[in-house]
Formats: C-alpha cells, structure tokens, sequence
C-alpha cells in the first residue's frame, strides 16, 4: 500500500504577544510540536484528543490553510508547501473537506446546485458541461434526489445537508477527505446513515479519509488506523483494533476508561483528574505527567521520543 | 409522601401560523425522590420543551401549556403565580443547561452570580453567604475557590464553568435538579468527571433527576428509569435494565441499534430511515408508522399506554 498523504516531523507555533502588539516579549503556543505520520490510500486515519490538543490545526495545515513552522507535509510525494500555483489547485481537488456544522458551512444564499458547483467553479479545470455532469453524479454517490439541486440548505434536515456538505467535497474526485467532526453536530438516529454512507464511498470510491473525531466509539467504527494527540505531540499511533484491545500510553487507556464508563461498562483503568493545561505553558518532560497515574521521575524531565513497540504500533511514553 | 414530581398528562402547545404544534402531547410520569429519569429521543421531539414545561418557561405567548398537572411534592406548579415560581426556580429546582459557555453571565462574577441565588432562596446574609458559596464551590471540586469566586466566566474552562452551575444547584438544596445534556459540550474525560460529580450530587441532596439527553450510553450509566420519547408523546418508558435488555417499542429497538459499540467492532450501522415528523404535522395514528419497519394497517389507528410489565409501558400496537 502506497502512502498518499505522509507528515514528518510537522509543527506549528502561534507567537503570543505579551503587552500590546509591540512588545518584545513573544511566547509560542506550540499548537503542533513534531507529528509524523502517513495515511494510506483508501484508509481511515482518525485522531483523537480532548480540544486544545491540536488535531484542528493539523488539519489546517493539511487544507493549506495555515503554513507549517516547520517540516512537511507530502501528498504523493509533493512537498504541499512549495507547489506552484497549477500543482495548488490540483491539490486542493485532491484533498476536500466536510466540516462539522452543516448550519454553519453551506451558504443559505445559494441552492444546491451552486453549493456543489464551488470547489469545481474555483478550480477552473471543467467546462460547464462537466461541471453539470459531475454535480449530478455527486448528488447521486451520497443518494439525493435530482430535484434538490434547485434548494436552499434550509430546505433540509441536518443528515441531508451534511451529505451536501459531502456532495461538493466529492465533486472534484477527491482521493482524500478531511472529516472534522462530521457527526457529531447530529441527531444519533441520522449520524448512522452518515456514517454508514461514508463507509459506502470509501468502499466504492477508494477514498482515504483523515477522521478528527473525539467520540471513540465512533472512530472504532469508522478508523484503520488511530492516532491519539496530547498538547501538540502524538502519544499513540496503532491500528484500530490493536488500540481498542490493548491501549498502550497511559493517556490512551484513561480516553478509553472515560469513554467506558459513561457509557455504563465496566473498565480498570482509573478516571483522569484535572484537565489539558494550557499550550502555552506546558509542563516540562513528559507532557502528560501531571495527570498521568503511572508517573515516574524520569517523567518530569525528559520528554519521551516515540518507540515502536512493534513494527505498526508506536507509543512515547517512558513505560516502554 | 414518595412522589417528587408528578407529571399527569401534560400538554404543551405552540400555536403558530402553520398550525398548532403539539411539542408535548399528553405526557405523564413521576419521579421519587432521589430517583433518576432519563428523557431521550430525537431532536424535536419534546424533551426540552417538557422540561420547560415544568419550570414554567416555554416562550410566551406563542407556547402555551394547554392542559395536564405538574405536582412538586403535591403542589401542582401550573397553579402556582409568577411570584412564586421564581422562588421555585433555583431553589427546590435547578437547571443545569447544555451549553455552559452561555449559561453564566459573561460581565459578572461568579461571586455576583453565585451569591444572587444564594441570597434570593437561602435566608443567608453576610458572611455566611460567601461561606456557602466557598463550600459550594468546594464541594464540587473546584480547586482555589476563594480566587475563582472573584473571577470571571471567561478564566473559567467549560469544565469548571458546569461545575459552578452544579455549585449553584448545590448552594440552594435544590430537591429537583433538571440536566438538559449538560455534558454534550465537553470532552470525554471531562464529561466523566462531570458525571461522576452530578451522581455525588444527586446522593449528597437526595434529589430526582430528570436528565435529559440522546446519548443512551450515558443514560444507561446515570438513570434508574428511562422514558423515549416521540413526536411528543412517551412511546416506551421502562427500568432501565429493562428498556437496554429487552426494548418493545420498534423506535426504542431502531435507536439503541443505530448506536456504534465502544466494546466491539461493528460493520454496519442500523439507520432509521426518514426523519421525526414536523409537529405541526404529525401522522394520525402511530406517529412513528412512517418510518416503522414493523407497521401494519393497525397502526392507523392511536395505539394506547399498554403496561407489558411492572414499570414497564409501551404505545405500539404490534408490542402487547
């Protein structure tokens, strides 16, 4: 299997102006420190993590939407961040994205049609008559009616209007979907349809897909692979099953032991205290130490560097 | 005397200029004191709108109760004037909100609002009100609370902000706490502190619990009994052991089933097809028959409350 989309060593800093925007003194919130990872075609990558954490502005960076502060990210190959501007909108047909809220991210102002027809109209590639033609097609794969094109979002529940949302991310023949929350802004009896169509393009069209999700019932349904984010680093990164079966960083299992037992299951790992400190002053060594359950000296200055603990899964943290 | 609430038939309506809409059509429960319930069903369906019912806040003059009884330890609050409501609301009933980035006033201070409800229900002045609002605010585990009392909603994280609002709960002794998925915007490992926290809560003030949500994992962990509710009516209400194990109704069966399991991989996911009918425009008959996989020309017809079990009733004509 060839890697379609491969990050090294990617980070992203904010600077944080102390007093007013002239001041000297910056401070960095290091949103990304150092993620290496690659999704295979066809595939589900899915990163989970409590909110803070920097799985957003990952995929930003993916979207070309913010400029890494260091390392790259690779799409077949290609640095993304020094295509010239033809490669760009190529790209940009290659990788789509379906955002969380599908109230927020169609425009009440235009019918369907037209909604479907933006990546394709941004791109410049088609004549109208393929255009026409491929939004047909892609009103189809996520099995809506002809006649909606003529709508308005509004007309629509919110499953419907998330495979909108879905239709103009596929128009383009997308090898790559960028899916930031796509259920979770939905009612539990429609999130199945979501989700189940979703699986049906993947499995029809080959699509791999970068799943940001913080439900990990959801992502087990959903994922190949899983990769578990805390204050910018990747602690975990294993495929799905082995994860669900044998989490191996403290972090992993006390996400899994939280997800188990609101959901009325029986777990032996203990609950998390406290919440994720800030980015901007994370604690130093292990950045997970001050809730972690098992932590030893070491923890508290040196920062783990991952470790394979077999050839598919990685873990850093000073267990291993 | 055993009941906390008792709701007997209560009917909401919204008349507006497409027809009525009959939000809450005919509910009737009751919760013993300490005993948990939790509401669950579709968005639009009726769940927010019965708790509102009960605190007497459903938007005038559009919304009316039409008809029905609320009693809260025997005094029936539909006859109870504005005055006295304002008493009830906050002292002998506390709501806990979905979103707290909203609940909490942003130019005041938790002092200021902690203090009001203390003031306006407890007979406190002082000295002792701060002293309660502290152990208050100790008692849900909120670290520092000298300094977070002065503070604003903003320094707060979502977390610490839901815990002030059960601080609020907490300070007033209220023997009725109502949750309207209190823990929807959180993150997993703060939704289970969260939970943790509502559960010692619950015991600590021997209060019921309405809670109401459409995670029926969190249901089966916080509730003692579950009522699902559709298109205004209580189609299946039951134990929960009961209503997990063995569900009657073909809606309760579709939403557990349309669920993914944490524990196990699953393939595919069961959807309901179709959408909750607008309230304006509920079938006659069944209200769940257009989407029912079980219908049958019986199902035209209303089907009545049908006890199959101690506790345990079910509206379905193909369930006896």
């Amino acid at each position: 299997m060839n890697a379609l989309l491969e990050i090294q060593n990617l980070k992203k800093y904010f600077p944080v102006r102390k007093r007013g925007i002239f001041s000297r003194e910056v401070r960095w919130v290091k949103a990304v420190d150092g993620l290496s990872f690659h999704i295979d075609e066809g595939q589900t990558f899915s990163v989970v993590g409590e909110s803070g954490c920097g799985k957003t502005t990952l995929s930003k960076m993916i979207l070309l939407l913010e400029e890494p502060t260091e390392g790259t990210v690779l799409f077949q190959g290609n640095d993304i961040n020094r295509m010239n501007r033809g490669q760009i909108k190529k790209y940009r047909n290659a990788v789509q994205t379906v955002f969380q809220d599908p109230y927020g991210s169609l425009s009440p102002r235009l019918r369907v049609r037209s909604i479907v027809d933006e990546p394709l109209h941004a791109s410049g590639l088609y004549t109208k008559e393929e255009r026409r033609e491929r939004i047909k097609r892609a009103l189809e794969e996520v099995n809506m009616d002809q006649d909606a094109m003529n709508r308005y979002p509004h007309e629509f529940s919110g499953g419907q209007r998330q495979r909108v949302a879905l239709a103009r991310a596929l128009s383009t023949r997308p090898s790559l979907i960028v899916l930031d929350e796509p259920v979770s802004a939905l009612d539990v009896s429609v999130r199945a349809n979501v989700m189940n169509l979703l699986k049906d393009l993947q499995e029809g069209l080959g699509l791999a897909y970068l799943l940001i999700a913080h439900d990990l019932a959801t992502v087990r349904h959903m994922s190949h692979r899983i990769g578990v984010m805390y204050l910018g680093r990747m602690v975990e990164e294993a495929p799905s099953e082995e994860f669900y079966s044998q989490p191996l960083h403290p972090y992993s299992q006390a996400l899994l032991a939280a997800a188990a037992s609101r959901g009325g299951l029986d777990c032996d790992a203990s609950l998390l205290e406290g919440e994720i400190p800030s980015p901007l002053d994370p604690p130093p060594g292990c950045h997970f130490h001050p809730r972690c359950p098992r932590v030893m000296d070491i923890c508290r200055k040196v920062a783990p560097v991952s470790k394979n603990v077999d050839s598919n899964h990685m873990v850093s943290c000073h267990l291993y | 005397m055993d009941e906390l609430l008792v709701v007997e038939d209560l009917k909401t309506h919204f008349f507006t200029r497409r027809g009525v809409a009959k939000a809450v059509d005919g509910i009737s429960f009751t919760l013993r004191h300490g005993e948990s319930l939790g509401l669950v069903g579709e968005s639009g369906c009726g769940k927010s709108m019965t708790c509102l019912s009960i605190l007497r806040l459903v938007p005038e003059p559009a919304g009316k109760i039409v008809g029905g009884r609320i009693l809260l330890r025997g005094e029936n609050l539909l006859e109870k004037s504005g005055k006295e409501m304002h008493k009830i609301r906050g002292g002998q009933i506390a709501m806990i909100p979905q979103s707290p980035m909203t609940a909490l006033d942003p130019v005041f201070s938790i002092w200021s609002q902690l203090s009001e409800t203390i003031t306006l229900h407890q007979q406190l002045k002082g000295k002792s009100v701060w002293n309660r609002a502290i152990d208050s605010l100790r008692e849900v585990r909120i670290p520092a609370p000298e300094d977070r009392l002065r503070a604003y909603p903003h320094e707060l994280s979502g977390g610490m902000r839901q815990r002030v609002i059960g601080a609020m709960a907490l300070a007033c002794e209220a023997k009725l706490i109502i949750a309207d998925e209190p823990t929807t915007a959180l993150d997993v490992t703060i939704q289970a502190q969260y939970l943790t926290l509502l559960r010692e809560m619950r015991s600590r003030l021997g209060a019921g619990l309405i809670f109401i949500t459409h995670d029926l994992g969190i249901v089966e962990s916080m509730c003692d009994k579950v009522a699902v509710m559709y298109a205004g009516k209580i189609v299946e209400e039951a134990p929960v052991e009961v209503i997990f194990k063995s569900p009657r109704h073909p809606y309760t069966q579709a939403l557990i089933e349309s669920v993914p399991k944490l524990d196990r991989k699953t393939d595919r996911l069961k959807a309901i097809d179709g959408q909750p009918p607008p309230l304006c425009d509920v079938p006659a008959g069944c209200a769940f028959r257009p989407r029912c996989p079980m219908a049958t020309a019986q199902c035209n017809k209303a089907p009545s409350h049908v006890q199959v079990q101690e506790g345990h009733w079910v509206r379905c004509w193909q369930c006896p």
